[in-house]
C-alpha cells in the first residue's frame, strides 16, 4: 500500500431539501487498500458512494479520482474515468433481459474494439474468477440465487479491468459461508489485480477480515478513518456505540 | 505491494521478433486499452512459427485482458513458459490460465427442429394458460360477486375514475372528429344526388352502431389495458403478488375483480359519451356545410333510424370490456422475471386486445344480421 491517494473527497456538502446529509465531508482513499465505509442507517454512505462513482455531482465540494477533479468533467474524460472504475450495486443491478455472460460482455463490447471471440473468453474468465460455474453464464438473472447474483454483479464490475472497485454491501443477504467465501474472493482479486477497493458494509466479519481501514460516518462527516483494531479503541461516543453492540464487538478474541 | 507506473498515457502493446535467436520480445501496455491493435494483428496473421521463446520482461503494464492475449499468443508459438515476467505479472498470468476453460458446450444452441417443436409446445401451453387463467378468475370471483358487500368497492370506484372519467377528454375529442369526418365524406357523396337529408341515416347508423363502440374499445385497450398489464407485471417482478398471496389475499380479488367490474360498467357509459360527441360533430358539419339544420336532423333521427342500432352499439361495450380486461390481466400475470418482459407483455396486451375487439365486432355484425337487428 502506498500513501498516494486515489480518491480524495474535499469539503463535500449534500442536502436533499432541508435535510443535510453531508456537511463538509473529507475522505481519502489510498492506492491498493480496502477501505470500508460504515455508519448507521441514513448516515449518507450510499450517497457518498454515488458521488465517488460519479453518478451524482457535488453541489458544494469536490471529488478527485486519480488526482483529477471530477466535478466538471467533459463527457469524453468522464468516459475514460468510468472505464477505470468498477461498481457492484447492492442488489446486483444486472440487466434482467440479458444472460450473465451477456451482462459481462456488454461493457467490453461497448468500450473495446476486441474481437468477439476474445470478448467471449474474457467474459467467461471474469465469470469463473467471480466464483460462478460456467453453466451459470447462460442463465438469466431471475434464474440465479442471491449469492450468484452478487457474484455475477462482481464479474460485471470487473469487466473492464478497473483499478478502482466499489462494492455496495457485497455480503448482505448471503449466508455466512458464502459471505466468507466472498470476502476471500475480494482479498484474492485485490492482491492479484492490484485493485483499490471501497466498500459499504454492515458485516462485522467482512470489516475484520478484509478492510485495511475503516471510514466511520457520523454527524454528517467522516468522524474517523483508521484500521478496525484502532477504531474499536476510539473515544468517540458514536464509534464506541457502534462497536459495543453484540454483533460488532472485537472479533480478535474469538 | 508493487505498483504499476501511473502515467495515464497508453503505450500500445506489441512485440519485436528477433529471428536469429527465435525470441519474441513483448513491449508496452498489455491492458484492455492497449491491446486493441495487437489483438487484431495476432488473430489475423497465420503463422509465427513454433518453438519460439516469449520474453515478457519489456511489458510495462499487464491486466487480465492482456494476460489472456499473452496466453493465447503463447499457445500458438511457444511451448515453454514466458520468461522474464515480473512476479506480479506471472501470478496474474497463471490466474488467467487457471480460469480459462472449454466453454463451447455451455453455449451450444439447439437445432431448428428442436426450436420448432419447442415453439409449438410453448404456443399450446400459452393457450392452455389463458384458458386456465379465465377459469380460475371466474371460479375465484364468483363467490365474491354473489356477496356484493364484500367487494372492494373503493377500488372499483378508483378504477372507474382512472379508466372512465380520465378518458373522457381524449375520447370526446376523437369521437367528435370521427363524426365530423363521416358527415363530411358521406355528405359530399350524397350532395351529388341532392339527398342531403340522408346524412342523418348515414351518420347515426355508422356512429352509434360501429364507430363509437370501436373507438371507445380501442382507446380503453391502449390507455387502460396497457396500464393494467404494466402494473400487474411490475408487481409480479417485485414479488408484490407473492406478498399478497402470503398475506392471505387473493390477487384475483384484489387486482382483477375490481378492474373487471369497473371496465364492464365503464365501457358502455364511455360508448354513450362517444355517441353524443360523434353525433355533435356530425350535426355541426351537416348544418354548416350541407344545409341540414339541427332541428331537421334531430327530428329525423327517431323516424329514420331504429332504436336497435343504438342498443346494439351499447351492448357491444361489456363484451369488449371483458376481452380487454382478460387479455391485459392475463398478460400482466404472464410476465416472467425481467423488466424487458414487462415491455413485451404490454405490447402484446394492446395488440391482442385491439385484434380481438375487431374480430368480435365482425362476429357481431354477422350475428346481428342473422337476427335481423
Amino acid at each position: 500500500m502506498s500513501d498516494e491517494a486515489v480518491i480524495r473527497v474535499n469539503r463535500l456538502t449534500t442536502r436533499f431539501g432541508d435535510t443535510v446529509v453531508h456537511d463538509g465531508l473529507d475522505l481519502e482513499v489510498r492506492r491498493g487498500e480496502i477501505l470500508a465505509i460504515v455508519g448507521g442507517s441514513g448516515s449518507g454512505k450510499t450517497v457518498l458512494l454515488r458521488h465517488m462513482v460519479l453518478l451524482d455531482t457535488p453541489r458544494v465540494g469536490t471529488v478527485e479520482l486519480f488526482g483529477e477533479d471530477c466535478t466538471n468533467l467533459g463527457s469524453g474524460r468522464l468516459l475514460v474515468m468510468r472505464e477505470r472504475i468498477g461498481v457492484m450495486f447492492q442488489h446486483g443491478a444486472l440487466f434482467t433481459g440479458l444472460t450473465v455472460h451477456e451482462n459481462v460482455m456488454l461493457p467490453l463490447q461497448e468500450h473495446t474494439r476486441l474481437r468477439r471471440a476474445m470478448i467471449r473468453e474474457l467474459a467467461m474468465i471474469r465469470i469463473r474468477m467471480a466464483g460462478l460455474p460456467a453453466e451459470a453464464a447462460v442463465r438469466y438473472p431471475n434464474e440465479l440465487s442471491g449469492g450468484m447474483i452478487k457474484r455475477a454483479a462482481l464479474a460485471r464490475a470487473l469487466a473492464l479491468d478497473p483499478e478502482l472497485l466499489f462494492l455496495d454491501e457485497p455480503t448482505s443477504g448471503l449466508d455466512p459461508v458464502s459471505a466468507a467465501a466472498f470476502d476471500d474472493l475480494i482479498l484474492e482479486l485485490k492482491s492479484l489485480l492490484g485493485l483499490t477497493v471501497v466498500m459499504i458494509t454492515h458485516d462485522p466479519d467482512t470489516l475484520w477480515r478484509t478492510s485495511d481501514r475503516i471510514a466511520f460516518l457520523a454527524r454528517k462527516r467522516v468522524l474517523e478513518t483508521a484500521p478496525v483494531a484502532e477504531l474499536v479503541q476510539s473515544t468517540q461516543t458514536e464509534i464506541q456505540g457502534y462497536f459495543a453492540g453484540p454483533r460488532t464487538r472485537d472479533r480478535r478474541q474469538d | 505491494m508493487p505498483t504499476e507506473p501511473q502515467t495515464s498515457r497508453i503505450e500500445p502493446a506489441g512485440f519485436v521478433h528477433d529471428s536469429r535467436d527465435k525470441v519474441f520480445r513483448c513491449t508496452g501496455d498489455w491492458t484492455l486499452q492497449g491491446i486493441g491493435q495487437l489483438e487484431r494483428r495476432i488473430s489475423r496473421s497465420r503463422d509465427f512459427g513454433r518453438e519460439r521463446i516469449l520474453d515478457g520482461s519489456g511489458i510495462r503494464r499487464l491486466d487480465t485482458a492482456g494476460a489472456l492475449l499473452l496466453e493465447r499468443l503463447r499457445g500458438r508459438i511457444a511451448e515453454r513458459p514466458i520468461r522474464g515476467l515480473s512476479d506480479r505479472h506471472a501470478a496474474l498470468l497463471s490466474m488467467v490460465a487457471h480460469y480459462r476453460g472449454e466453454d463451447a458446450a455451455v453455449f451450444r444452441r439447439s437445432g431448428p427442429l428442436t426450436r420448432l417443436g419447442k415453439g409449438a409446445i410453448d404456443g399450446a401451453t400459452e393457450l392452455m394458460a389463458l384458458f386456465t387463467f379465465v377459469g380460475r378468475v371466474a371460479a375465484d370471483s364468483l363467490p365474491q360477486v354473489l356477496l356484493p358487500a364484500r367487494l372492494r368497492w373503493k377500488q372499483v370506484f378508483a378504477e372507474i375514475e382512472h379508466a372512465g372519467v380520465r378518458a373522457l377528454p381524449i375520447l370526446g375529442m376523437l369521437a367528435f372528429l370521427t363524426g365530423v369526418v363521416i358527415a363530411y365524406q358521406g355528405g359530399t357523396a350524397l350532395e351529388q344526388y341532392g339527398a342531403n337529408i340522408f346524412i342523418v341515416d348515414l351518420l347515426t347508423i355508422t356512429m352509434l352502431r360501429e364507430m363509437a363502440p370501436l373507438i371507445t374499445a380501442i382507446i380503453v385497450a391502449g390507455r387502460t389495458g396497457s396500464a393494467y398489464t404494466a402494473q400487474i407485471g411490475t408487481m409480479k417482478i417485485t414479488q408484490e403478488i407473492d406478498a399478497l398471496r402470503a398475506l392471505g389475499m387473493s390477487p384475483v380479488n384484489v387486482l382483477i375483480l375490481p378492474k373487471v367490474l369497473a371496465l364492464l360498467l365503464v365501457l358502455p357509459l364511455l360508448t354513450l359519451f362517444a355517441d353524443g360527441f360523434g353525433m355533435l360533430g356530425g350535426i355541426l358539419v351537416a348544418d354548416i356545410m350541407f344545409g341540414v339544420g339541427y332541428q331537421d336532423f334531430l327530428q329525423r333521427v327517431p323516424a329514420a333510424v331504429a332504436a336497435s342500432h343504438f342498443w346494439v352499439g351499447i351492448a357491444k361495450g361489456p363484451v369488449f370490456a371483458a376481452l380487454i380486461v382478460t387479455v391485459s390481466c392475463y398478460q400482466g400475470f404472464a410476465v416472467q422475471g425481467s423488466t424487458e418482459s414487462v415491455g413485451r407483455s404490454t405490447t402484446r396486451s394492446v395488440v391482442q386486445s385491439i385484434f380481438l375487439v375487431i374480430v368480435a365486432d365482425a362476429v357481431f355484425s354477422v350475428l346481428f344480421n342473422l337476427a335481423n337487428l
